[in-house]
């Protein structure tokens, strides 16, 4: 893996803000959206809960992108709409940038943030970290903690599908939460 | 003497932490999409977002309590004024007007001035029927539930069916005695 240097300019960023909601109100959504998939309609399906989950990030990442590229140009190559996740759309959503990006130059990347906003205020069980990769969700169902952290993870593993996927990217993306309170989420660009 | 309750949440909004609103309004509008679905019944879709406020109401009492530092109030009108200039300010960054009292006071309907849920929104033919904004009225009426009061909340009128304002009608049933929270999930 090669170590990819983000902090060459300094784009957008700081641009004016448009409208704003608290953010308890986004939090309050991606909460109910992952006990409602969980608990409810798919309580015995995790599987399906979790595609569920990751279809509704998608969905949004689609159009954040959409919104957040409307004035550039095209980017040049899959490097660049990376740098683009990881800096400008990150800086929207999060209100920081990924800390640390790297690639093996041959399709597949690694975001590290390294305090990600979603789970800073979960409770982490410590017993999760050895868990590592949350790419198995039949996997984590004895484990009731790390499953509810897996599932939120499913929201943005689809947002940034959804946004690579608008840049006419494909690409699988899963996270990995074996060193919180970073969070690293790999995508995979399908050749 | 009990401290007067904040007139406005201004200055509450202004120390909350903050998104862009387009992320909290395409994330809700990603979920009545996939409800719809996944649901297919256009009822049951009201019947969940409905559900969803109401949890997320049950919860954000809390900050709200502790974020804007009212207290009780001394009657129902009070109680729609605070939610109508500090409530929805603090959380959505919007007001509403309170208007159409009955004369027992125990009904009123907020007018909202603006409502980010609906930004970008339009609803197709198929959608008829669809209370797109129903999550909100399950938060007050969740939120209000926590703080004793069992109130009927209602959209009697919805920009996105045609009408002209966003009203939405609270209705206090009855006040119930002070016990220990309890979570009414059916």
């Amino acid at each position: 893996m090669y170590h990819v240097n983000l902090i060459e300019q300094f784009d957008r960023g700081v641009e004016e803000m448009g409208r704003e909601v608290s953010e308890s109100c986004v939090e309050s959504l991606v909460t109910e959206i992952v006990s409602s998939y969980c608990n409810g309609f798919y309580a015995d399906k995790p599987e399906l809960a979790a595609r569920r989950i990751e279809a509704i990030g998608f969905q949004v990442g689609h159009q954040l992108s959409e919104r957040y590229t409307m004035d550039r140009p095209r980017f040049t190559d899959h490097l660049e709409a990376i740098k683009f996740i990881c800096k400008d759309f990150w800086s929207e959503v999060f209100k920081k940038q990924i800390d640390n990006l790297k690639t093996n130059h041959r399709g597949t990347f690694v975001l590290q943030d390294n305090r990600f906003r979603w789970l800073s205020r979960m409770s982490v069980d410590p017993s999760i970290e050895t868990l590592g990769s949350i790419q198995d969700p039949s996997a984590m169902a004895e484990n009731k903690a790390a499953q509810a952290i897996g599932m939120h993870l499913y929201f943005p593993c689809g947002i940034i599908r959804g946004a690579l996927s608008n840049l006419g990217i494909p690409c699988a993306v899963s996270a990995d939460i074996s060193n919180l309170p970073a969070c690293s989420f790999v995508i995979r660009i399908k050749a | 003497m009990a401290p007067v309750a904040p007139r406005s949440g201004d200055v509450i909004f202004a120390n909350v932490e903050r998104v862009n609103a387009e992320l909290f309004t395409l994330t809700y509008g990603a979920i009545v999409r996939q409800l719809l679905t996944d649901l297919e019944e256009v009822d049951e879709v009201n019947k969940q977002l409905d559900q969803m406020g109401y949890n997320i109401g049950v919860r954000l009492i809390d900050e709200f309590l502790a974020k804007s530092n009212v207290s009780r109030c001394v009657d129902f009108k009070e109680t729609a004024e605070v939610i109508a200039k500090v409530g929805l300010k603090m959380f959505l960054g919007i007001t509403a007007t309170v208007t159409n009292w009955d004369v027992e006071g125990t009904t009123c309907s907020l007018i909202l001035e603006d409502n980010p849920l609906v930004d970008f929104v339009e609803l197709p033919d198929t959608c008829q029927g669809l209370n797109y904004c129903s999550i909100l009225s399950g938060v007050v009426r969740g939120a209000l539930e926590m703080v004793s009061m069992k109130t009927e909340v209602t959209w009697l009128r919805d920009m996105l069916r045609g009408d002209d304002a966003f009203e939405l009608q609270l209705k206090l049933l009855k006040r119930v005695p002070e016990e220990y929270p309890y979570k009414d999930d059916e």
